[in-house]
């Protein structure tokens, strides 16, 4: 009888586990992305039509930034979200952010995207040493990013002061 | 019942209309509480620059620093009376934040306490606990039930001293808060009455109640129901009415059922239906066997299966004048009736409970000034349907205090005034009142002035010293008692601090032990004329105060980032304890029949030379091994000597003057002279008859002759009385109003369990979902009763016996929507039944669904 009782309220908790997932954090890094385009200047060829938000992986982060992008203008331009599952088809892109279970597949992207004005940003540890420019990390609960000046400058891109400042700096 | 959904009812009408509560989004962020932030739009969210929007996403959580400095190292305000870091409190202290509280699934604040290192927390019927900080349990032992309960610790809510000046203790079930109105509690062990003030003797346990954070309106309830009829419910609304004013409303409501609806019956060592208490007479007992074991059951337990039914109403205002001007105004009602143990002698150990309190508590700091004041009365039944048992309190405290720094010193004085009136009056008539049935027959007041002083000196970070000076003046006693705490903390570094303690409190009087002035007519008579027929009840007003000395060496230590470990080592000693013994007991005798025809007990409060030494050690380790996963570990092990006990009870020292009687010289003289009148008028009548006496007979004639006027004058006074005079004897044991040393032995107190403790592991998988298992356990301990167990009657010692436990409660959340939430609560998950507190009820396990709504 006790034995039954045990299983049971462990079978409840396996159950009550399995179920749920916070998409809080989610939206604020849809936002914190749409905020690092505000703080980045590309180059003037690229600051006319529209601007591509490339999402690599699939992720919730894609149904935030389409409510970001809806709504929202970078300066004059429009934005927009394209969701690529491989490497392969990425093509001009103002930004690429690679999902956390995409991060093995930052090195490949960073060099595909060589001499491209393409912010990267990825989302784990370790991601600007494998070479993107801002990652995205969390610390306890809070989110942080990391960034790397070296990185943004490299491919043609200004960064605000203001942004290097509320990032980690990392090179 | 209905007062709390009325007023429930009204309060959400009141204020749930929202009008008034618009948002303000001129403020900056960083100025917005938790509350202001969660009603930001997507679009209030766009519009802020990035830095503005960190701040709004990390206003939700924590970083890993503040996550392990949140779980390990909590603000606490016990010693300095000012919120300062767990690793740093001089004192040994521990505090349970609302957060551990609520995903613990404690049902109630006793039970919540399970998770503090150093209590003792007995179940004694459903939903009723006694709650000992340390241990010092059953003292003196061989005695009634409310020895057995903890009279020597200090519950305070928002330092509002709670605690029965009637006789001691806590009673949890008049508390008019429940764990849904608090932030956090704070225990603090061992002696602290110069800071906390009389009866903080084994340590205080301190409420702080919630204050609302934002100014919107907030709404939180909580329900749950489960076995035994188990029905808990609570509201909240919190809102602002400007950013300086602020007010919290709340209204809890606790019920719970017996296990069983039986009795037991401590002569015959079983159980018994109610039915069966005012229909069975005390066969058992001879000398009281055509009495009725209860003879007005249905007014005194009119539901035997009732355990707990409890609620409570409170309002909190809070006024921020300014940064340095602040005032909090709390009132609140609260009506419990509880079927729990008896406080005195009864044939059965469970006794029906009632009360009903109002109260208000105001607070106040106006720069370095700390004001508060309070009032609370009502009327409380301590054994309904026993007379003299409901006593209603007027409880009044004041205190002002005065905060000034001198570079690294600082200083705190104060003053305070304390007033505890209890008065049994209103339930007696004046035939009553007359006739001394009450315990007290009027209205007595116990009052205490009081001056202290706190100094409190850093040096360079590395040492501190505190020390706090007390001195209580009492009317009853009229004296004044000393008490002191001397601390030290050194830290060796950021991560290691070591202290000491040295303190002494005392325990504050009782007005029973002081005043009683009771007449106890036993109703029917005692059939054996020997037992006594009246007792008659005597407080007295000199008796010393129970005091505690402790030394204590304490040592914190965070050896990894994620681990604290807390470990104190104390020992204390404690004496000057008091309890009633009857002294003089005065037997009516029928001289020509040689019985007994009434009987009448004097009983009177007397200090004993008791001394508790106890010696032990608690450790607490906490670790943060993830995010969300925290674990607790913690116990104490414990010894406790008793020196000078009296292995004696009261039913002892009665039958022992029973036996006195026939060598009452007073009775000896009587019998010989009314045996020689007797003897010499046989010899009279027979040789007036012409038959011949006996040598005895004629020798008592020859004897009788020389008896002179006195004794032939008390022949004849004992003949006019009809052979009926009372002899008075006395309790040998007392001495010049103590008990004879040679009397006293040595043992050790076996009530304190010699190890107790817990564990604690929280876990969330998901930020939607929270596993909170915690254990509570305890070795086996007995208590030393004065009422006899059938199966252990051994006359000075009977005692009862309580098997070690190990309690495992669980409680599973899962929010659905935001902070909305459903849970399972499982509250003694394994169902282990046995007793946790002497002759009370087995104890079942609370198996409870709920759900909370806060938005």
């Amino acid at each position: 009888m006790k034995n039954r009782r045990m299983i049971i309220t462990m079978l409840l908790f396996l159950f009550v586990s399995s179920m749920a997932a916070n998409a809080q954090n989610e939206k604020f890094k849809a936002l914190f992305l749409y905020n690092f385009i505000k703080n980045v200047e590309w180059p003037q060829a690229y600051k006319q039509g529209d601007l591509i938000i490339g999402v690599v992986g699939n992720t919730p982060i894609i149904k935030e930034l389409e409510t970001i992008t809806g709504s929202q203008k970078a300066g004059n331009q429009s934005m927009k979200v394209k969701v690529f599952s491989s490497p392969e088809e990425i093509s001009n892109c103002h930004i690429v952010y690679i999902a956390p279970n995409k991060s093995s597949l930052i090195p490949q992207i960073s060099s595909k995207l060589n001499g491209n004005p393409t912010l990267i940003i990825s989302d784990g540890k370790g991601g600007v040493q494998q070479g993107s420019a801002i990652n995205f990390l969390m610390d306890g609960d809070k989110l942080k990013f990391e960034i790397s000046k070296q990185h943004i400058e490299q491919r043609g891109l200004k960064v605000s002061a203001n942004l290097l400042n509320l990032g980690v700096a990392v090179n | 019942m209905k007062k709390i959904y009325i007023t429930i009812f009204i309060l959400f009408i009141a204020f749930s209309g929202g009008t008034g509560f618009s948002q303000e989004n001129k403020k900056s962020v960083t100025e917005m509480t938790r509350e202001e932030l969660s009603e930001l739009s997507y679009q209030d969210l766009m519009n802020l620059s990035l830095e503005d929007l960190m701040v709004v996403a990390n206003k939700f959580g924590l970083s890993a620093d503040e996550i392990l400095e949140y779980f390990l190292n909590k603000d606490v305000t016990s010693a300095s009376k000012r919120a300062e870091k767990s690793i740093n409190s001089p004192l040994s202290t521990t505090v349970l934040s609302k957060d551990e509280i609520l995903a613990s699934g404690a049902t109630s604040i006793p039970e919540a306490l399970r998770l503090i290192p150093g209590m003792i927390i007995r179940e004694k019927t459903n939903g009723n606990y006694d709650a000992h900080i340390r241990g010092n349990d059953n003292l003196p032992p061989k005695n009634m039930f409310i020895y057995s309960e903890n009279s020597i610790s200090l519950v305070m809510i928002d330092g509002r001293p709670v605690y029965n000046y009637a006789f001691g203790g806590s009673f949890w079930e008049t508390l008019p808060v429940e764990l849904n109105d608090i932030d956090r509690i704070e225990v603090i062990r061992g002696p602290s009455s110069a800071l906390y003030g009389p009866n903080a003797v084994s340590g205080v346990v301190n409420i702080i109640t919630l204050k609302p954070e934002g100014k919107n309106l907030k709404t939180d309830a909580s329900v749950q129901i489960g076995n035994n009829s188990a029905k808990l419910a609570n509201a909240s609304l919190a809102f602002g009415v400007s950013d300086k004013l602020k007010v919290r409303l709340s209204g809890n409501y606790t019920h719970f059922n017996r296990s069983n609806d039986e009795f037991y019956i401590y002569d015959l060592g079983r159980n018994y239906p109610k039915g069966a208490l005012d229909t069975m007479v005390m066969w058992y007992n001879p000398s009281r066997s055509k009495m009725k074991v209860h003879e007005n059951i249905d007014e005194a337990i009119p539901d035997p299966s009732l355990s707990l039914n409890k609620y409570g109403v409170n309002a909190f205002v809070f006024y921020d004048v300014t940064k340095d001007i602040n005032f909090n105004l709390s009132a609140g009602l609260n009506n419990s009736s509880n079927n729990t143990t008896t406080l005195g002698n009864s044939e059965f150990p469970i006794a029906g409970r009632d009360a009903d309190f109002k109260y208000f508590d105001i607070r106040s700091k106006i720069y370095g000034f700390s004001l508060q004041a309070n009032y609370m009365m009502g009327k409380q039944d301590f054994q309904r349907a026993s007379k003299g048992w409901d006593i209603d309190p007027q409880i009044a405290n004041a205190s002002l205090e005065y905060e000034k720094s001198f570079g690294s010193l600082v200083i705190r004085p104060g003053v305070s005034y304390q007033s505890a009136i209890y008065d049994d009056t209103k339930s007696l008539t004046q035939e009553d009142i007359d006739n001394l049935n009450g315990f007290l027959n009027g209205a007595p007041k116990i009052t205490n002035v009081a001056g202290y002083i706190r100094g409190d000196y850093s040096f360079k970070e590395k040492l501190r010293l505190i020390a706090a000076l007390r001195t209580d003046k009492y009317n009853v006693p009229s004296s004044t008692y000393f008490t002191y705490q001397f601390i030290s903390t050194f830290n060796i570094n950021t991560k290691n601090l070591v202290r000491a303690v040295y303190s002494r409190a005392n325990r504050g009087p009782f007005i029973v032990d002081s005043y009683a002035n009771y007449n106890w007519q036993v109703v029917p008579a005692n059939s054996d004329g020997m037992a006594p027929q009246l007792l008659i009840w005597n407080g007295s007003k000199k008796l010393d105060l129970p005091v505690m000395d402790m030394f204590e060496l304490g040592f914190r230590t965070q050896p990894f980032k994620n681990i604290m470990i807390d470990i104190e080592a104390f020992q204390s000693k404690t004496k000057h304890f008091s309890y009633f013994m009857p002294d003089t007991l005065d037997v009516t005798l029928n001289l020509a029949t040689g019985k007994a025809v009434n009987s009448v007990a004097h009983i009177q409060y007397y200090n004993f030379d008791l001394a508790s030494t106890q010696t032990g050690l608690t450790f607490n380790i906490s670790a943060v091994l993830a995010k969300n996963l925290n674990l607790k570990v913690f116990g104490t092990f414990q010894k406790t000597d008793l020196k000078n006990v009296y292995p004696k009870n009261y039913f002892n020292n009665l039958a022992e003057m029973q036996a006195s009687i026939p060598s009452n010289p007073k009775l000896q003289q009587d019998g010989y002279l009314l045996t020689i009148a007797s003897r010499a008028q046989t010899a009279q009548y027979k040789l007036l008859n012409g038959l011949t006496p006996t040598t005895e007979e004629l020798q008592a004639a020859q004897l009788f002759q020389t008896f002179n006027a006195t004794q032939l004058g008390r022949i004849g006074q004992l003949q006019s009385q009809g052979y009926k005079e009372t002899y008075e004897v006395y309790n040998t044991d007392i001495e010049n109003d103590k008990i004879k040393s040679s009397l006293l032995e040595n043992s050790s107190n076996k009530a304190t369990p010699s190890f107790y403790g817990g564990f604690s592991v929280s876990y969330s998988p998901t930020p939607k979902v929270n596993a909170f298992l915690s254990s509570y356990f305890f070795t086996s301990n007995e208590i030393i009763h004065s009422e006899t167990d059938d199966t252990n009657k051994n006359g000075y010692d009977p005692i009862y016996k309580i098997d070690a436990k190990a309690i495992f409660s669980m409680k599973l959340s899962y929010k659905i929507y935001k902070e909305n939430a459903i849970f399972i609560n499982c509250r003694n998950l394994f169902n282990s039944t046995s007793r946790e507190f002497a002759f009370m009820d087995k104890v079942y396990g609370k198996y409870l669904v709920g759900a909370s709504i806060s938005f």
